[in-house]
């Protein structure tokens, strides 16, 4: 166990030292949220109630956008000089390579999030209500990262790469899109944590389903 | 079987392995035997099957089925403790373009655990002559030098197996040097080394036996040297 | 010219075209016309096996696909593209059918009822997953691959229902509902349930037929190798 925090750590830290040389993860998903937050201003020019009753699903929809743009690129990482083989070959295990993944992808997405919901809270007078959105958001990121990652270690070993990632892995997030969509409106609505209750366990459940079949068909994806 | 290396005892035993590429049977019945201070060149026609054989020894695929599969008596390369026995040099650098050499050296003592690492690190590059440039990013090197940093990744730890696929593609003079200087010493510390390539005539003098991959089997083979 | 389909498949044929007909019959002359929708209702009987099958398809699909996980058994994940393939189509007509209802009914093509939505969803994941099987090569690699797919859609798509299924809904409920929103008379409920068996054959059948097609690809691409190693 030890060890195996130990590699996880490593594999990390590699990621987040690319990443600060390079800044191509964190800063271009971020920025193209920024985007689409700004072209949303001129499809909800006129609908002053939809800027707050849609609030926790618009949010949504911008973060699983943007987010794939870093699911695309942490995989691409290892595809690269082929590192992947590398790290099979290292004494670590397949579990731990996959944990790291997800475990950036998680840090990016839920980064971005913390910026997105300020700003969408300042741009369109729609306050936040309540310090429980830091966490439900959190297990939103984090189911979207566990399955992310491993569609998009399937999407780099095709021939349409890039292409395919949004069309394999939208249909199958739905459920948990849902879950994390309802959960942050009902905080959004001024609901109690007890009334959103439902809504949040079932975003857990959905969080523990992804992240086990993410740990056990990581292993069948990358090896030959 | 003993650990103390003994000449006799195979370091790497493999019986009968089979791999299926697609729908193409690549190795049928490959079984390779070697023991510590061994060299052994491993040529065939590309497409042979030698870099999956060198794949698979490293525990990058899986063999669809093997009689016999040990590394110092023990079964490999299923697990993560065995594969830290293994070095590994491909035609590829395998580093990450965006990382400086020291930047990558390090994260790979850290995965291999390696004891006095920086120490370590510092002397392997001094002697690969990448000391003033080991904070630049790996992509700004010449082929040669990124293949010399990939050299110092696989021995960084010490193996007691080296496994090496195609690793005078592409090289320079001083790489090519550098290169066999670290064979010869890894012959001399009792360690196995496995090279393939399809030129067996670029480091005949540091082989002590030449394979052949043909049909999906392993032959020997003698070279007038 | 000796034919590559297995005899054995014939019998299931002949049963599945004498059900299939057998079927037609007895909805347009068994069946009594529903008295509030009229002759639209037919459809119905159609609807509810299309889906039925695009549903049980996808389990199929995902079964073999565990299957050639554990055995590593390349027939497997032939039979789970036929699935798929199979699958797809029926959902399909499952979606259509059910919006040539919808139209003189609900007054609409289309409402975002979950179990509408969940179908299309799935269908979704079935295209999904074709794209992914065009765009790999290696038939190792694409058996796993798709297999994983399969499995985590599988997984997905009833939790998307799950999650929706709290919505508004204007879907009749058919089986296992409470209060009937349809009421049928024992002759639809035998015209339903034969229907649902009929296309169950017709089901079985194609998959036959789709799976041995793609057997004999895989034949053709194995013999033209072994030819090839000859010639070395």
């Amino acid at each position: 166990m030890k060890l195996f925090l130990h590699d996880l750590i490593a594999l990390i830290k590699k990621d987040l030292s690319i990443e600060k040389h390079t800044r191509e993860i964190f800063l271009v998903m971020l920025i193209f949220a920024l985007s689409i937050l700004f072209i949303l201003n001129f499809a909800l020019d006129t609908e002053v109630k939809a800027r707050s009753s849609g609030a926790a699903g618009l949010i949504w929809v911008i973060l699983v956008i943007s987010g794939q743009l870093s699911l695309n690129q942490i995989m691409n990482l290892e595809k690269q000089g082929n590192m992947l083989e590398a790290l099979l070959a290292a004494p670590i295990s397949r579990t731990a390579i996959y944990f790291s993944k997800a475990i950036t992808c998680f840090l990016g997405m839920y980064g971005m999030a913390l910026v997105i919901f300020p700003l969408y809270s300042i741009f369109y007078n729609t306050p936040l209500n309540s310090a429980h959105i830091l966490w439900i958001s959190a297990l939103g990121c984090w189911g979207y990262a566990a399955l992310g990652v491993l569609i998009s270690a399937m999407t780099i070993q095709t021939r349409m790469r890039d292409i395919l990632l949004p069309i394999l892995f939208f249909p199958v997030i739905i459920p948990l899109i849902v879950a994390a969509v309802k959960s942050t409106g009902a905080i959004f609505q001024g609901e109690t944590i007890g009334t959103a209750m439902p809504w949040i366990s079932q975003l857990i459940a959905f969080n523990v389903i992804f992240t086990a079949i993410g740990m056990i068909s990581f292993e069948y994806i990358v090896e030959e | 079987m003993s650990k103390t290396g003994t000449p006799a005892a195979p370091l790497l035993l493999a019986q009968n392995v089979q791999k299926k590429f697609g729908r193409r049977k690549v190795l049928k019945s490959a079984s390779l035997q070697l023991t510590p201070g061994e060299c052994v060149i491993l040529t065939g026609e590309n497409g042979a099957g030698k870099s999956t054989l060198i794949k698979i020894l490293a525990g990058i695929i899986q063999a669809d089925a093997a009689d016999t599969l040990t590394l110092c008596g023990e079964p490999f390369p299923e697990s993560a403790a065995q594969r830290q026995k293994i070095g590994l040099v491909s035609h590829q650098p395998m580093l990450y373009n965006e990382l400086s050499a020291w930047e990558n050296l390090r994260f790979f003592a850290e995965i291999y655990a390696v004891p006095n690492a920086d120490e370590r690190i510092r002397s392997l590059l001094q002697r690969i002559g990448m000391e003033s440039r080991k904070d630049d990013p790996v992509r700004t090197y010449s082929r040669g030098m990124q293949q010399r940093v990939s050299i110092c990744r696989a021995i960084l730890h010490d193996p007691e197996l080296l496994l090496m696929d195609e690793p005078f593609t592409g090289l320079d003079t001083k790489s090519v040097q550098i290169l066999e200087t670290m064979i010869r010493e890894g012959k001399n510390d009792q360690k196995a080394i496995l090279i393939t390539t399809h030129d067996p005539m670029a480091a005949r003098q540091l082989a002590t036996r030449f394979l052949r991959l043909e049909k999906g089997q392993l032959v020997s083979q003698e070279f007038e040297l | 010219m000796q034919s590559l389909f297995p005899k054995k498949y014939l019998l299931l044929d002949i049963i599945a075209t004498i059900l299939i007909l057998c079927a037609a019959a007895m909805v347009f002359l068994y069946a009594p016309t529903e008295t509030n929708m009229g002759l639209v209702q037919k459809v119905f009987y159609f609807h509810v096996a299309y889906a039925w099958v695009g549903m049980l398809s996808f389990v199929v699909a995902c079964a073999f696909s565990i299957v050639y996980l554990s055995k590593k058994d390349l027939r497997c994940d032939l039979a789970s593209e036929a699935a798929v393939e199979i699958g797809l189509v029926f959902t399909l007509l499952a979606v259509g059918s059910g919006s040539i209802w919808a139209r003189p009914i609900w007054n609409t093509w289309w409402t975002w009822d979950p179990r509408l939505t969940t179908t299309t969803i799935m269908a979704l994941v079935y295209i999904g997953s074709m794209f992914l099987r065009k765009s790999i090569d290696d038939p190792n690699k694409r058996g796993r691959i798709l297999s994983i797919y399969c499995i985590i859609g599988c997984a997905s798509v009833p939790l998307t229902f799950f999650s929706i299924r709290g919505y508004r809904s204007i879907h009749p409920v058919v089986i296992g509902g409470a209060s009937s929103g349809m009421n049928m008379t024992p002759e639809m409920l035998q015209t339903l349930i034969f229907s649902v068996i009929a296309f169950t054959a017709f089901y079985l059948a194609l998959l036959a037929h789709r799976y041995t097609y793609a057997k004999v690809r895989e034949d053709v691409e194995i013999t033209k190798l072994e030819l090839e190693d000859m010639d070395e």
